[in-house]
């Protein structure tokens, strides 16, 4: 993290196995649901989160460190364009993950409250099922057999929108 | 690090169907970065919790041409984003069969000059456009969009919208109902309104005409055949707003089938003479509470009517020929005064009346409805 940032104020994050994060206040802002507990003043021991694990968290303060480092679009007009760039290519980056992951820190930045995270994992599944079947989607979201539509269903919901199946 | 103490494996080695329950705006996401609609459609069949979802979500890729729902005949769009108005038009083609339709919180605050909403579904009858968030058009002026609405089978129209731009209604001869809220409407479209909906009842609230802003109220409630009925509110601010009566002589020139019109709240009556002088023949001009001296606003020289009315008064009366007197000894709702009113209404030769809602109101009590070609007046 930047040097000017080290004087400022610490937050603990804790694991669900147990392993302890100190992060800067700022990158810990990136998380809303953080944010609103700082502003409460809730965070001033170790933020205790249960659901989700070390490895998980771990990616979650990298995208968040990298985030609060680059300047905000609305910080003013004149942005840096190879600062977007470089943002750009580190969430590329970051999004190459195996599915489990993916889930994993979808579900955590869901909880943490992560907008730009929950977006860019959300536009990372899309881009793993488009121009998928029906079947490779189930197998890639790993959906439920017990969920699945009967063959009657299935044909009627076909039916419905036989524009979008031909 | 390594995961040695790790609390739960993964949901996905689970076996947990982790995707399908996060929560619905999590999976709209997912949707909406499919690149193709037909694609977002075809995740209705992954599982049942997949099944309805992409109907839910904002916006789509794009409206494919093959995209139709043949069948719908009730579509209401709550909370959906439509960035783009020439979306909406492709509904006639989309949804052929479609009856009616909501738009409700659909719009973003800032459209470009010249956006028009397009409705022209062939059997629509309904449509409600309504922006409860007040997110939308309030304030936004100019930059709103406009309305443009040809839909030969419509009966009923109603939009909550702030400062739309009502250009063009262009084919509502059956329209039985439009309510307007806080419209600009040019007087060129108040002008097609009057000729294409004869059998309108059309209430607009603080209509902009012509674009400049006004804060009075047109009403034309109760339209019965070709009888039209303006109700003007608040005119003075009106008169006071437009900076003089150019604009509302303007307006009041193109309402060549106005029949009756009612104003209440005169104030700057100066102003207004000029104005009621280009009524045509036979046209029956009411205010309430007007100043006495002023009455003679409505001595007008092509109103025959008036001078008709102002004449039967004062053979009840009396009085002198002040019209206005009239409508007050009618708010007063004394037996004598409502008699005179309905002697003279009996010489009216327009054939069919209407219910004259101001009079409703202010009548004390007494209602005069007008069923067919007489009128009566029941107690209420």
């Amino acid at each position: 993290m930047s040097t000017s940032s080290s004087s400022s104020k610490k937050i603990v994050l804790k694991s669900a196995d147990n392993e302890t994060f100190e992060i800067d206040e700022i990158v810990a802002l990136e998380s809303q649901a953080i944010k609103n507990m700082i502003e409460d003043e809730c965070a001033d021991n170790v933020i205790p989160l249960g659901n989700i694990d070390s490895k998980t968290l771990s990616k979650i303060i990298e995208y968040c460190k990298k985030h609060a480092e680059s300047p905000k679009k609305d910080d003013n007009a004149d942005i840096d364009e190879k600062a977007v760039e470089d943002l750009k290519s580190f969430d590329a980056e970051f999004a190459k993950v195996d599915m489990p992951l993916i889930q994993d820190i979808l579900m955590a930045a869901n909880f943490l409250n992560i907008d730009n995270l929950i977006g860019l994992m959300c536009r990372t599944i899309a881009d793993r099922i488009k121009g998928k079947t029906p079947e490779e989607i189930r197998k890639i979201l790993n959906i439920n057999k017990n969920d699945l539509l009967s063959p009657e269903q299935e044909a009627k919901a076909r039916e419905e929108n036989s524009w979008a199946f031909d | 690090m390594k995961r040695s103490k790790r609390a739960k494996p993964s949901n996905h080695e689970n076996g947990v169907d982790f995707i399908s329950n996060m929560p619905d705006p999590i999976l709209q996401l997912i949707l909406q970065g499919l690149p193709t609609t037909e694609e977002v459609v075809r995740t209705s069949i992954l599982s049942k919790r997949w099944r309805y979802l992409w109907t839910s979500i904002p916006h789509f890729p794009e409206f494919p041409d093959g995209m139709c729902f043949p069948a719908l005949r009730f579509l209401e769009l709550n909370n959906v984003v439509i960035a783009k108005l020439d979306r909406v038009e492709r509904f006639s083609t989309i949804c052929s069969l479609l009856e009616k339709l909501c738009l409700i919180d659909c719009f973003i605050t800032y459209y470009k000059l010249g956006d028009a909403l397009f409705i022209s579904c062939p059997k629509l009858k309904t449509l409600r456009i309504h922006d409860q968030q007040k997110k939308g058009f309030c304030g936004s002026g100019i930059s709103a969009f406009g309305l443009k609405v040809s839909c030969p089978e419509m009966k009923k129209v109603s939009s909550q919208l702030g400062d739309t731009i009502c250009e063009l209604l262009a084919g509502l001869a059956h329209v039985e109902s439009m309510s307007l809220n806080h419209f600009i409407i040019r007087v060129k479209t108040l002008f097609s309104l009057c000729t294409v909906l004869p059998f309108m009842s059309f209430i607009c609230n603080t209509i902009n005409v012509n674009g400049e802003r006004s804060s009075y109220n047109y009403m034309l409630p109760d339209v019965v055949s070709f009888v039209w009925v303006i109700d003007i509110d608040r005119a003075c601010a009106f008169t006071a707003r437009m900076g003089g009566t150019r604009s509302t002589r303007n307006l009041l020139s193109m309402l060549t089938f106005l029949r009756i019109l009612s104003f209440r709240y005169i104030l700057n009556i100066r102003h207004a003479k000029s104005t009621y002088r280009r009524l045509k023949n036979e046209t029956i001009v009411t205010g309430k509470p007007i100043p006495v001296d002023h009455a003679c606003v409505f001595y007008s020289s092509e109103a025959k009517l008036i001078h008709r009315f102002t004449f039967i008064w004062s053979l009840h009366s009396n009085q002198e020929n002040k019209c206005c007197r009239l409508m007050r000894l009618l708010h007063t709702g004394y037996d004598v005064q409502i008699r005179s009113f309905l002697q003279w209404i009996g010489n009216i030769s327009i054939s069919q009346l209407l219910t004259y809602a101001s009079l409703r109101r202010n009548a004390m009590g007494l209602q005069l409805a007008i069923p067919t070609e007489r009128y009566e007046v029941q107690l209420l």
